[in-house]
């Protein structure tokens, strides 16, 4: 009995193909056996049998419907732009140094990166050089003092967009703190407030308690967002949802802010950045190359670092918008360029090298004068090849090196084509995949936000929806270029950059702690 | 209002914000109702809902029309659910943690748990809801795309982002398992 059940019971293979053909979804040859195995198969009709009638009774379940307003809150809320280029910053409290250091221990303890800075430059062609956006303006020099960009009472964090919040939420006390970005959704229309989304604010952290406040970018009210009494910053891990009321005069709402961890968007990005880009066979290896890259580099604490990439238009445009919504990214704008002297001027003293390995280290040289060669090189190249030639000899002019008061120390620039062997400008549009990986120091940025923000100031600003909009309008616009006016690539291709802070670790600060030179005085508490 | 999807985008990315409102009016019920057997609460999927166009319209420039704009939707309302259903975890934890400390099934405060039809379908209703419900989320969610949304392989592919042979053998899985949570119910067994 056993054995003729068996015989005529479907194969765990064929089982399959009775739901696809309940379902009608299976090849005519794939029909044609389950018809065969129905004949002589009663389980197999029973089975089906039994699929049909599971089937009504699905379909007997009620239809549900929303109500007639919901289309147009949800078309209320898309009026309102969700990204935007404004940045607001408000002063918080003045914190010693060894607040600093407690939130980096803090950090340890969750593996949970605190800051990312993402920069996305447009194409050569919209403004002459690398086009710049900054998420979350670092908390941290370098040498572990406050940057020049913020005052030491001054730790901003950014806000952007319709409800999109990020705020860095730092106690007061040291033990077990840390600090961690995060990123939000001002949740529903019932109660949105009335400056929000119409421009990003920058969030900072009243010291003491775990209360942010953020100041009203739009309107000019203040505004401020408070954590519920039961939330425990100690507790909080990467990815975790928490929510907070945002109050901005007599409007309240609900923020859903949720932790972001940055090395884990500096890998999710890259990984992006090498399935999204087209491969072909001569740029599989970039693929494997930026892995590499990834594995043998990964994020340094209290670097920066920038990919480089260019591909086709088309392709960048996907993989902006991709990048915005990478949960561990706590946002992306674009920003006025890093001109491409700021960045060249460090190149002199640079020690250059490439950890991309052997097939890439064409920078890898002794020579600090042939290192400051091919640096420029590389990027009067890159310029050349990207901009039209009644720009290039601007371009070229504004590579050459120049003397900066600003500038501390001679950082590091770290270049490495992606393709071994390769001229940079040989490779066709199509395999436009590669990455540049610069290792680019914080003063340069600063430097550069410095002088887009004075050269920004005297032209127009784009607005919030023109910024989010950028790499479709540039197309459409050209050259909206402050300080060094192009035309738009002629082969179609968008250059960008990205570039991603990491916030020190306590290893990296305690290291620094230990050099007098460097750490800033500590405070006991 | 038989303006293409296609039309509709275009209209949206080029800045008119009503054209998009009429997407969200074509495919709103569609997405809710699916959202709702899926996710188990009205309430849930409304946010979720909301959640799921407002991205997709940030997101609408990425929207290559490679597959059913529907498909696009749902596979940005599947991420959104599921960072819902994580965003909730503890209060679905905590619910489980009662239903097995108590031994009883907590009462329903959704729409389900009131019957508008005669008793009997209104039972034998809250039978398969709360069969679905037990299901795993992969086969409650594939199964609800075919069975009540109606999307073909192809379209369940597209909106949940795997292989093809991945939703047949899922939706034969969830299928065998439905049925011996049914088997009572079944006139044919």
């Amino acid at each position: 009995m056993n054995d003729h059940r068996n015989h005529h019971s479907p194969a765990p293979a064929t089982h399959e193909l009775l739901s696809a053909y309940f379902d009608r979804e299976t090849t005519r040859e794939e029909a044609v056996e389950i018809e065969r195995l129905l004949e002589r198969s009663p389980e197999a009709r029973q089975m089906l049998d039994d699929f049909a009638e599971l089937s009504e009774l699905l379909h007997e379940l009620p239809r549900h419907t929303l109500d007639a307003s919901f289309a147009d809150r949800v078309v209320q809320q898309t009026k309102s732009p969700p990204n935007s280029a404004e940045v607001h910053t408000i002063p918080l409290s003045t914190r010693s140094s060894r607040f600093r250091w407690g939130v980096g221990l803090g950090l340890v303890a969750t593996a949970a990166a605190a800051c990312v800075i993402v920069m996305v430059a447009g194409p050569w062609g919209r403004r002459g050089g690398f086009q710049v956006a900054q998420r979350d303006q670092p908390n941290f020099a370098t040498d572990g003092s406050p940057t020049p960009a913020m005052s030491s009472e001054t730790e901003a964090l950014r806000y952007a967009g319709v409800g999109d919040a990020s705020i860095a939420l730092q106690p007061a006390d040291d033990s077990g703190d840390k600090s961690l970005a995060m990123r939000g959704v001002a949740a529903g229309a019932s109660a949105a407030p009335s400056g929000a989304g119409t421009a990003p604010r920058t969030l900072g952290v009243a010291g003491g308690t775990a209360k942010a406040k953020l100041d009203g970018a739009s309107n000019g009210q203040g505004s401020r967002i408070e954590l519920s009494r039961d939330f425990d910053i100690r507790r909080v891990t990467a990815g975790e949802v928490v929510e907070a009321l945002q109050t901005s005069g007599d409007d309240v709402s609900v923020v859903k802010l949720t932790v972001v961890d940055v090395q884990k968007g500096f890998k999710s990005v890259q990984l992006l950045l090498t399935t999204s880009i087209r491969t072909d066979d001569a740029s599989k290896g970039k693929v494997a190359e930026a892995r590499k890259f990834d594995e043998s580099v990964g994020v340094q604490p209290e670097e920066m670092w920038a990919l480089f990439v260019q591909a086709p238009r088309d392709q960048m445009e996907g993989i902006l918008a991709q990048i915005q919504n990478e949960p561990e990214i706590a946002g992306v704008r674009l920003e006025p360029a890093i001109a491409a002297d700021t960045l060249n001027q460090f190149a002199p003293e640079a020690a250059a090298q490439s950890r991309l390995g052997q097939a890439n280290r064409r920078f890898v040289t002794n020579d600090k004068d042939a290192q400051s060669r091919r640096v420029k090189e590389t990027l009067a190249e890159r310029t050349a090849e990207s901009v039209p030639p009644a720009t290039t000899e601007k371009k070229k002019a504004d590579v050459a090196p120049k003397s900066d008061p600003t500038a501390k120390s001679p950082p590091a620039l770290i270049a490495a084509p992606s393709t071994p062997g390769k001229k940079l400008g040989d490779e066709s549009q199509n395999q436009l995949s590669r990455q540049l990986a610069l290792k680019v120091p914080m003063d340069a940025i600063e430097q550069s936000n410095r002088r887009n923000q004075i050269s920004s100031n005297q032209a127009d600003r784009p607005t919030a929806a023109a910024s989010r909009a950028a790499p479709a309008q540039q197309a459409k616009d050209g050259p909206t270029t402050v300080n060094k006016p192009a035309e738009p690539s002629a082969d179609d291709t968008m250059q960008v950059l990205i570039v991603f802070q990491q916030r020190p670790t306590p290893a990296s600060e305690k290291a620094r702690d230990r050099k007098p030179s460097s750490a800033p005085p500590v405070k006991k508490s | 209002m038989n303006q293409p999807d296609a039309e509709l985008i275009a209209a949206s990315l080029s800045g008119q914000t009503d054209a998009f409102g009429v997407l969200v009016v074509r495919y709103q019920n569609r997405l809710y109702n699916t959202l709702v057997h899926t996710l188990g609460s009205a309430e849930d999927a409304h946010d979720v809902a909301q959640d799921a166009f407002i991205r997709a319209f940030q997101k609408l420039s990425t929207f290559e029309g490679r597959c059913a704009f529907y498909s696009w939707l749902f596979r940005i309302a599947h991420h959104c659910a599921v960072n819902h259903r994580r965003r909730n975890w503890r209060s679905t934890a905590s619910l489980d943690a009662a239903r097995e400390q108590a031994g009883i099934e907590p009462a329903d405060s959704s729409d389900f748990s009131r019957p508008d039809h005669d008793l009997e379908v209104s039972e034998r209703q809250g039978m398969v809801r709360s069969a679905l419900q037990k299901l795993p989320d992969e086969y409650r969610t594939i199964l609800v795309l075919r069975e009540i949304d109606g999307l073909n392989y192809e379209e369940i592919a597209d909106a949940i982002d795997c292989p093809i042979g991945t939703v047949r053998s899922r939706i034969h899985r969830a299928r065998l398992e439905l049925r011996s949570k049914l088997q009572v119910m079944l006139k044919s067994s």
